[in-house]
């Protein structure tokens, strides 16, 4: 995986309003050097289906609305569901309260950037997810 | 627009003359002149010298230069009677009402919204019950993004950071035991798409009241800004058609809902997607003006809209700034009805607002400081002289404010009210040296930004090539990353930080409510007639492509008992999608 320029897709799941957090996050992904594809709002369904397509290893998903728990579960179960939870890495972001971060982390989340995560840790948690992939 | 079409700022700089009774004679200057020479010679340190003007820099700040003192020579070419005034007189920079909160305290207005229907009416009554003077409603992300919660998008997110309501039952619910003649609400529905299918229902449900429309007070945001421009959403209508919805609603509302706000010209989303309060301002007034000219064109008097127009400001940190460009907004528009429109009724001239505190500047780390924070932009807000506000919970960088967070924002709103004093003098800022001279570079900045929009074509058209995405986009990348380098500094956050805000119980909405709403729809849908809704989507449909006031039809979608999902799939059918310009 070292050489392979790391490729990364940013969602939010369902029909979030927020996106200062994504544009941000995307851009400093961007200037990294990484590959962003930016989706923006979509379901659980077609952000893997993108995924799957554009040969991403991570998605990138974005929460601010309170909803995570829940469409964090219907993102993971469906991966694992396709067998694709070892070869895409999943970090969830945003507004997301200190004792849901061990949940989505149990859930398969491999990292969660809450509001305030600084340019630095968001790179190293990108790099490190994508070291941790699987390919199938 | 035409060459010799004039812009805005060239209006202005015609029309207005003042009379110049200067408040300072010239002899009295300098004398103030030669004094402060002697003081900054004898008193001040070279150091303060070379930085005379420091610049503040705070989150969503306009990075406008400080002196260190203000003195009657920074403000030698004002003329109190043209340019400030009493209040209640033109050009109300003091503000739009002779008295102020002596007459009336500014309504204290706390959003509310989670879950299901009967859940966000528990927590109306509890604010309600507590003091609160009106109602200001949030939708969830499914309901605000028009998908009905049996939607695939809607999975996962029904109840999330505001309240499902997907047709008129769900209205019931909602306002149950609630007297709509008496109490005020702000219904959030934020886009002029939204708006025209949710307000309706709010509608249907006063008719099946018994209560007639024209009893009815309040205000919808029907707001392009934020349907276009601010919002995140996999699809959008072309902006022509968007701002088109948006004066159909505006024409609808005033001729059959004569109390109600048709509008609230959003500066707050705007300027909490990461711009500053210059910006914010302009873009609410080119809209403003847009929509004024629109109106024109299909034939009414510049008066029987603007009368109504209202302004919904976020409430930043820089406290002086707050107040100033406040006030020079009231002047600003004052102006601009007076010269540019030539508004005869004096309500038109009157910028009206809501503020609600910036949430932007609340961080998650020892979180309890941002009730401080919030506080200060209240205070600030009603030293600026607002109509009506809502105070951010100190929660709000964790999740939705529990009710005890809410409690203490109204506490805030209720302190100031009737503890501080602040509300016993009008305007109590005015003629201070400092506020008065920011006050005039805050008119001129937020004029100059009026300006560069027109130079785009003017505000539709700035936000259909994409200028207005840049400008944002530009401004909140390079304010993200002052913050990362402590340049701006936020308490606990990147300056004296102490830790991460761990141990921190945070509200949880009821997410089960999912499971009753889906519950709901099914019912309502097999109870509906269906021949009937086929109709009024069909007429809607109709109405869309031949150009009829779209609210005529969305009523009686409503009445129907059409959702909210399948109204809008009748606007991105007729009006298709549109691709915004991509800021990367």
């Amino acid at each position: 995986m070292k050489n392979k320029k790391i490729k990364v897709l940013m969602c939010c799941l369902g029909p979030e309003t927020h996106n200062r957090g994504i544009i941000v996050v995307s851009t400093i992904l961007k200037e990294e050097g990484m590959e962003v594809v930016y989706m923006g709002n979509t379901t659980a369904e077609n952000a893997l289906k993108a995924a799957t397509e554009e040969d991403v290893q991570i998605i990138g998903v974005s929460s601010l609305s309170g909803a995570h728990l829940r469409t964090g579960k219907n993102l993971l179960d469906l991966a694992k569901q396709q067998g694709n939870d070892k070869s895409i890495a999943f970090v969830i972001g945003g507004v997301i309260p200190p004792n849901d971060v061990k949940i989505l982390k149990d859930m398969g989340f491999y990292d969660v950037c809450v509001s305030g995560t600084t340019k630095g840790k968001i790179i190293s948690v990108i790099k490190n997810a994508a070291e941790s992939v699987q390919p199938n | 627009m035409t060459s010799e079409k004039k812009t805005t700022a060239e209006i202005l700089k015609e029309n207005i003359i003042t009379k110049k009774s200067k408040t300072y004679d010239q002899d009295y200057l300098s004398r103030v002149q030669k004094g402060l020479d002697q003081w900054k010679k004898e008193k001040v340190k070279p150091d303060d010298l070379e930085k005379w003007a420091v610049v503040p820099l705070t989150v969503l700040g306009s990075e406008i230069p400080r002196e260190m003192i203000y003195t009657p020579l920074s403000i030698a070419n004002s003329d109190y009677a043209d340019e400030i005034g009493n209040p209640g007189e033109a050009p109300f920079t003091r503000g739009i009402h002779s008295n102020m909160y002596r007459g009336r305290p500014f309504t204290q207005r706390q959003l509310v919204g989670f879950g299901g229907p009967e859940d966000t009416n528990a927590r109306i009554k509890y604010l309600l019950n507590h003091g609160a003077t009106g109602i200001n409603l949030l939708f969830d992300m499914p309901s605000i993004q028009m998908y009905d919660c049996d939607d695939p998008m809607s999975k996962g997110s029904v109840g999330s950071c505001g309240c499902n309501a997907n047709h008129v039952k769900d209205w019931e619910l909602l306002y149950d035991g609630i007297d709509i003649a008496k109490e005020s609400s702000s219904i959030v529905t934020h886009y002029p798409s939204n708006t025209s299918i949710i307000f309706p229902m709010y509608l249907v449900m006063a008719e099946e009241r018994g209560v007639s429309w024209d009893q009815l007070k309040g205000s919808s945001q029907n707001d392009m800004t934020m349907e276009e421009l601010v919002r995140n959403a996999s699809e959008y209508i072309p902006p022509k058609d968007c701002f088109r919805v948006e004066c159909d609603n505006i024409e609808f509302i005033r001729k059959n809902v004569p109390k109600w706000n048709f509008i609230t010209l959003n500066g707050y989303n705007f300027r909490e997607f990461g711009t500053s309060g210059v910006t914010e301002m302009a873009v609410a007034t080119a809209h403003g003006m847009a929509i004024l000219d629109e109106m024109i064109r299909r034939g009414y008097e510049v008066d029987w809209v603007a009368d109504r127009l209202a302004f919904f400001w976020s409430g930043g940190m820089d406290i002086f700034e707050e107040v100033a460009r406040l006030r020079a907004m009231r002047r600003l528009w004052y102006r601009i009805m007076k010269y540019k429109y030539n508004a005869k009724n004096e309500r038109s001239m009157l910028m009206r607002c809501h503020l609600q505190t910036s949430g932007m500047s609340l961080v998650r780390e020892e979180p309890y400081n941002n009730a401080i924070r919030s506080a200060f932009e209240a205070l600030a807000a009603v030293l600026g002289g607002v109509q009506s506000l809502h105070v951010d919970s100190y929660d709000e960088a964790i999740s939705v404010p529990s009710e005890e967070a809410s409690l203490l924002s109204l506490r805030t709103q209720q302190i100031i009210e009737h503890e501080t004093g602040v509300t016993s003098v009008v305007d109590p800022l005015g003629g201070s040296y400092y506020v008065e001279a920011l006050t005039n570079l805050m008119e001129e900045k937020i004029l100059a930004e009026i300006n560069e929009i027109e130079n785009q074509g003017g505000y539709v058209e700035a936000i259909a090539n994409g200028y207005l995405s840049r400008k944002v986009y530009n401004y909140m990348y390079k304010e993200q990353m002052r913050i990362e380098k402590g340049e701006i500094k936020i308490v606990g956050h990147n300056y004296q930080k102490s830790g991460e805000g761990e141990n921190f119980e945070a509200f949880q909405y009821p997410e089960e409510c999912e499971e009753r709403q889906l519950q709901r729809l099914k019912e309502h849908k097999q109870n509906r007639d269906d021949a009937k809704v086929e109709k009024a989507l069909n007429e809607l449909r109709v109405a869309c492509k031949e150009g009829k006031n779209v609210m005529e039809y969305t009523v009686n979608c409503a009445r129907a008992g059409c959702t909210v999902g399948e109204q809008w799939k009748v606007f991105k059918e007729v009006f298709g999608l549109w691709k915004r310009p991509s800021v990367f």
